[in-house]
């Protein structure tokens, strides 16, 4: 059975690049639409965006070429245990409500551009503001990378030519695609192409659930396939299973909501009407994507044993869809577009996101103070080009990781930043030193773990069913607390607003 | 306003029913209902109970909104 997809037509190659010429457009619209050269107006579109653009750029920023085809190729492995990923994906709405009321109206009141804008009004600490930033761009430039990787992924399968050259042109013709549109219209091109990726994101997976069912299947006659032919993956969990649900419920909760990216989009918001309106609608898209998703990975699992690369599930059932008839040629091709969609979205929030970090809070302020926002603007978006080169660079380089493996180690990291932004917003007696002290104890404990899991020969990435984050998080949160308790006189608390 | 306890409780509670983690004690876990396990429909199922909640208090102001804001998003 092949993992490739047949080549796509002149016809078909002219749709995607249509689409993707579509998303350059819009960055020039972007660059015409902007109202000044600030960062504000670069990273933030100036007074913010609406509820139709906040939803699907939040939506399609959260939804990532891990939802399509990490989470598919994740069911595959493991079965009906990954309906997990419908709770953990709407945990993490769960937690914006600790985290998006009260720093939307900070953000507002105080103008923050980037995360870490919220830990230095709150804590007035460099030190604490800069692990925070380093900490937050090393976490997400891994979810960069898994996006790059997944961009070569995608595009393999479609040509004659050599797999390898195929995977490294997708790669950069795809990075060079984000990061032109990017430049141009800065936040705004990126919301905007959100609209159309978002958009083109639900119909791609109504056109899975449909196409699936149609070429496959009932779901129930696959339970019965996979009932018979592997048991356990669809047996309850057991006590370790029921553990790495819990696990995985509060890390991606925590750590999705704590997203740069995401926090970003709070600070973006046109009102704070507009927020809870997007946010309302996004509880309830878990079980319109991740649901799918899992759909999709038992019925391939029923009917597609024994792939080599769970990953390419979704490829494999391209596949058949192409041979099926002329219709089915077509709808992958609308498939394809969601999945280049899910990718692009995600990585175009990520890279900007770092970019603003790299600018305002290490450049502006460790490099050159006296800067204008003129010139910090064009370094922010030479930050944008440098790094997509880096990390295109180490994708083609080091592409043997699963995508399920690189999202795991992103919220190890991003979870150990939830003192600082949870409690820091709701507990005013909470400190900076313990804080940091905290991070630093909790991203040891993370760094320990994976280290044994990396020599041991025992499997270690979950210690009984636990994410190493959430081990570190625990002391984390204990050193912050007990050592704000304990430092009473030592630092006046901060005012919350 | 609305009772923070309260809600993270209500939430507790809702992780506690939707965590299917007690299912591998009753008998016929995995006989199917709609086309999958049981087990899996309560875990959905409780998914879709914690979005509808969450919505719900997503239409409420939240309490550390002062009664002006409130009155400037029914404004707007």
């Amino acid at each position: 059975m092949s993992d490739q997809l047949i080549p796509f037509t002149t016809a078909e190659i002219i749709f995607i690049g249509i689409y993707l010429s579509s998303l350059i457009a819009i960055g020039f619209a972007g660059y015409r639409a902007r109202e000044e050269s600030s960062l504000r107006d670069f990273y933030l579109a100036g007074n913010g965006i609406g509820f139709v653009v906040l939803l699907l750029t939040l939506y399609s920023t959260q939804y990532s070429g891990n939802t399509l085809l990490g989470f598919t190729g994740k069911t595959y492995r493991v079965g009906f245990a990954w309906t997990v990923s419908i709770h953990f994906m709407t945990s993490i709405v769960v937690f914006y409500l600790l985290l998006a009321p009260k720093l939307f109206r900070l953000a507002k009141q105080n103008g923050f551009i980037t995360p870490t804008d919220f830990i230095e009004h709150r804590f007035r600490s460099p030190a604490l503001s800069c692990l925070v930033s380093l900490l937050m761009m090393v976490a997400i430039s891994n979810f960069l990378l898994a996006q790059l990787m997944a961009m070569g992924n995608a595009i393999e399968g479609l040509t004659t030519v050599d797999p390898e050259f195929a995977y490294s042109a997708g790669v950069i013709v795809l990075a060079l695609i984000i990061v032109v549109y990017e430049t141009l219209g800065g936040f705004r091109a990126v919301a905007w192409t959100d609209v159309i990726q978002g958009s083109v994101l639900l119909v791609g997976f109504a056109v899975l659930l449909v196409l699936v069912f149609r070429e496959f299947g009932t779901l129930a006659e696959a339970t019965k396939i996979v009932q018979l032919r592997a048991p356990t993956k669809v047996a309850p969990p057991n006590w370790i299973a029921s553990n790495e649900w819990v696990s995985y419920v509060f890390l991606v909760g925590i750590g999705g909501a704590l997203y740069p990216q995401a926090i970003q989009r709070i600070y973006a918001a046109n009102s704070a009407t507009t927020l809870r309106r997007s946010l309302l609608v996004m509880a309830f898209l878990p079980l319109t994507t991740a649901l799918i998703a899992l759909v999709v990975g038992i019925v391939g699992l029923a009917y597609i044993p024994d792939l080599a690369r769970s990953d390419t599930l979704l490829t494999v059932i391209c596949r058949q869809l192409q041979e099926s008839s002329l219709v089915g040629r077509w709808l992958v091709v609308v498939l394809f577009s969601a999945i280049l969609a899910a990718i692009m979205s995600t990585a175009d929030s990520v890279l900007l996101s770092i970019s603003s970090m790299l600018t305002k809070d290490i450049y502006a302020k460790y490099v050159k103070p006296e800067a204008t926002e003129r010139h910090l603007t064009r370094v922010g978006k030479a930050c944008s080009w440098t790094l997509i080169a880096l990390l295109a660079f180490l994708a083609i380089r080091h592409r043997d990781m699963t995508l399920i493996k690189l999202l795991d180690r992103k919220f190890d990291l991003l979870v150990q930043l939830a003192p600082a932004f949870f409690i820091g917003l709701h507990w005013p007696r909470l400190r900076a030193t313990p804080t940091l002290i905290g991070i630093c104890t909790g991203l040891a404990v993370v760094f320990g773990i994976l280290a044994i899991d990396w020599i041991s020969e025992a499997d270690y990435s979950k210690v009984a069913g636990i994410h190493p984050g959430l081990y570190g998080l625990a002391l984390n949160t204990a050193v912050a607390v007990g050592g704000s308790l304990g430092r009473k006189n030592a630092e006046p608390p901060q005012p919350l607003a | 306003m609305l009772n923070v306890s309260r809600i993270w409780l209500a939430y507790g509670f809702l992780a506690l029913v939707a965590i299917p983690w007690y299912w591998r004690w009753i008998p016929g876990a995995d006989s199917l209902t709609f086309g999958v396990p049981s087990w899996v429909v309560s875990a959905i199922l409780g998914s879709a109970v914690v979005s509808c909640y969450t919505a719900w208090l997503l239409s409420h102001p939240w309490p550390e909104e002062s009664l002006e804001d409130v009155r400037e998003q029914n404004d707007q």
